[in-house]
């Protein structure tokens, strides 16, 4: 295992020094098994509707047409509104002064974003500093290009930032939020993704303006912001991100969710307190380290017995491994529970294909130095 | 006696229980495809209610998925009108295949090479923008009473214009409306018997009328109508011992010998 071990060790230091292998490591990089979960739908999320939220599509209208969206639905009494879109310039004077007049409530939650140079936030004559306000920002790792997870709160100086999911969330479940959550998100956490845009009730403005009464609205949360044309969205780019729901997984692909989609995954999470819990570093390396030596011992007995079959009980038990704990860990993803198998199924893979070599090295020892082992003994 | 007054109890509470569950729900809409309407005249809108007295009305290509409180889902596609008390025939089925069973049928996939990829081609699509004249079908003779004249409006205007054009007299009829169809009595005005018409529908006021495409119609008098009607007895007869319904051979006799009742 040592010597397997550190073979490991050489061959990855050297692939992380090497800029050859950089392409290869940026190809990776954004990878997970567990996006298998979402791509080939495994999740039974399909008639997973969560009735708390609505979204409403502001596509490309005018500031005072969505400053008339929200007068009703504010009528409609929700719990919360959050609006997802950011007002950088003036516009119409009209237009902004109804906007502004709109956005006054104590149940409003309105986003900047934090970019590597600057906070960039809608005009004062707008938003006023009354109004809550919560960076849209999924994770402030510049490294992923993937929106997997989420920080919930943000330290900046004295100053603790709340995020505009964790901000609705907060303002919605009241007395029910705990405060443990505040710790618990200040570090990134995985988004426990339950569906796209069509798991979601999507109002347009013309639903809106239409209807009275819209029942499912009241006592709700309301996320406000762009969803792309109605019957096109499919196409839209603007604000698309790349998640693991993304029905092409690995390759070339297109991003696809919406920021106030993955906003609503982040709020369902949660409202409803689903957390995916994360399994700790130490216990993966153990687990890695017991699992290896079980093989290697395996496979050391079997190599030991000069089996015709050796190589091909070998491949085959290899490759039933990988498939054994993808599965594993694709089961424990559905139960809430993230297990990184990748590097684990890499390490036990490898070690056991290094057996030939220890035995020549073991044989090496033997003849050079008279050292006993399992495979060469006095 | 104990035993069947509790049966009773038990057979009311659960009777009141069900009841009230059945009466007080309501049904919200939460995906629409087309135009669905409550009641034939208001338009369904995504977030509004579906309530007892209400009836659905769905069209051609229309599609309508409910949800109800406690988050059942009820999809309808069907071209049809729709009861209340209809919608729980209609809940949608999920799939309820097992986590484990997908997961190794698409490890199996993946082995066997059975992972059906999507061809790519450059290539964009193109229909045209305009309005489709459904009913009446072109070169039509009717004997009806009334004439329903329906098109199918591809264009993004909801305002079209309905142009009659009496080809006797060469008077041209224009109607200005919203939505997909319009009746017309035969009135002795606006339609006359053994007339001949053109009608068609623009989405402009003022369209180029030799560009227009026209369906022709001919009503008929009550004698041309009795005469023709003569001439298909015949063939009506011949289908109904075929076992065709009445719908099917009206359908077909309006089709093939362009003689429609509306």
């Amino acid at each position: 295992m040592l010597f397997s071990f550190l073979v490991l060790g050489v061959v990855s230091l050297i692939s992380l020094n090497l800029s050859f292998f950089k392409p290869f490591e940026n190809a990776f990089k954004d990878f997970s098994y567990l996006d298998l979960y979402y791509a080939e739908k495994l999740d039974d999320a399909e008639g997973d509707i969560n009735q708390n939220i609505v979204l409403v599509n502001i596509n490309r209208l005018e500031r005072s047409e969505i400053a008339k969206l929200i007068n009703k639905l504010k009528a409609q009494k929700p719990s919360v509104i959050g609006l997802d879109v950011i007002f950088k310039q003036k516009k119409d004077s009209i237009g902004d002064q109804a906007l502004a007049q709109s956005l006054q409530g104590s149940n409003m939650v309105v986003a900047y974003e934090v970019t590597n140079t600057e906070v960039v936030k809608s005009i004062s004559a707008i938003v006023s500093p009354d109004n809550k306000s919560a960076y849209t920002n999924f994770s402030f790792d510049p490294e992923t290009a993937v929106a997997r997870n989420f920080q919930g709160y943000r330290k900046n100086g004295d100053s603790l930032e709340v995020a505009f999911g964790t901000a609705i969330s907060k303002m919605f479940l009241k007395d029910k939020w705990q405060d443990d959550w505040e710790a618990y998100l200040l570090k990134e956490r995985p988004i426990n993704f339950k569906g796209n845009r069509d798991n979601f009730l999507v109002l347009e403005y013309q639903d809106v303006m239409n209807l009275e009464e819209i029942p499912l609205v009241k006592d709700h949360i309301v996320l406000l912001g762009y969803l792309g044309d109605e019957l096109q969205h499919e196409f839209n780019l603007e604000d698309k991100h790349f998640t693991p729901m993304n029905s092409k997984f690995v390759g070339k692909s297109a991003p696809d969710t919406f920021g106030l989609v993955v906003h609503a995954n982040i709020i369902n999470m949660i409202i409803t307190d689903n957390f995916i819990k994360v399994v700790p570093n130490w216990f993966l390396v153990f687990l890695t380290i017991v699992l290896t030596f079980i093989a290697l011992a395996y496979f050391i007995w079997l190599a030991k017995r000069q089996l015709a079959s050796y190589i091909l009980r070998l491949n085959i038990i290899r490759l039933a491994f990988m498939v054994v704990m993808v599965w594993i860990a694709l089961l424990l993803f559905r139960s809430g529970v993230l297990l990184k198998t990748a590097g684990m199924i890499a390490v036990v893979a490898f070690s056991v294909g290094l057996i030939g070599y220890y035995k020549k090295l073991a044989h090496m020892l033997y003849k050079k130095f008279k050292w006993n082992g399992y495979f060469y003994h006095d | 006696m104990e035993r069947i007054f509790l049966s009773r109890l038990v057979g009311l509470v659960f009777f009141f229980i069900t009841g009230s569950m059945c009466f007080g729900q309501n049904y919200y809409v939460f995906k629409k495809r087309g135009k669905p309407a409550i009641n034939a005249t208001k338009v369904l809108d995504r977030g509004g209610v579906f309530s007892a007295a209400d009836t659905l009305h769905m069209g051609e290509n229309d599609y309508v998925l409910f949800v109800n409180k406690i988050g059942e889902l009820f999809e309808l596609t069907d071209a049809n009108i729709y009861a209340f008390s209809a919608i729980t025939d209609y809940k949608k089925k999920l799939e309820n295949e097992s986590f484990t069973k997908k997961y190794f049928v698409y490890v199996w996939q993946q082995f066997t090479n059975q992972h059906k990829r999507k061809q790519e081609a450059g290539v964009v699509y193109r229909e045209e923008r305009n309005v489709a004249l459904v009913s009446p079908i072109d070169s039509v003779r009717t004997g009806s009473p009334e004439v329903k004249f329906s098109w199918n409006n591809k264009t993004d205007k909801e305002e079209l214009f309905f142009f009659l054009r009496d080809l006797k007299t060469k008077h041209l009829t224009k109607i200005g409306l919203t939505g997909n169809e319009i009746l017309l009595n035969v009135d002795n005005f606006i339609l006359k018997p053994g007339q001949t018409y053109e009608w068609s529908v623009s989405d402009a006021a003022f369209p180029n009328l030799n560009e227009l495409q026209f369906n022709q119609l001919n009503v008929l008098t009550k004698e041309q109508y009795e005469e023709l009607l003569k001439e298909m007895n015949t063939i009506i007869t011949a289908f109904k011992f075929l076992g065709f319904s009445e719908a099917e051979i009206q359908e077909v006799i309006c089709l093939d010998y362009k003689f429609c009742s509306f």
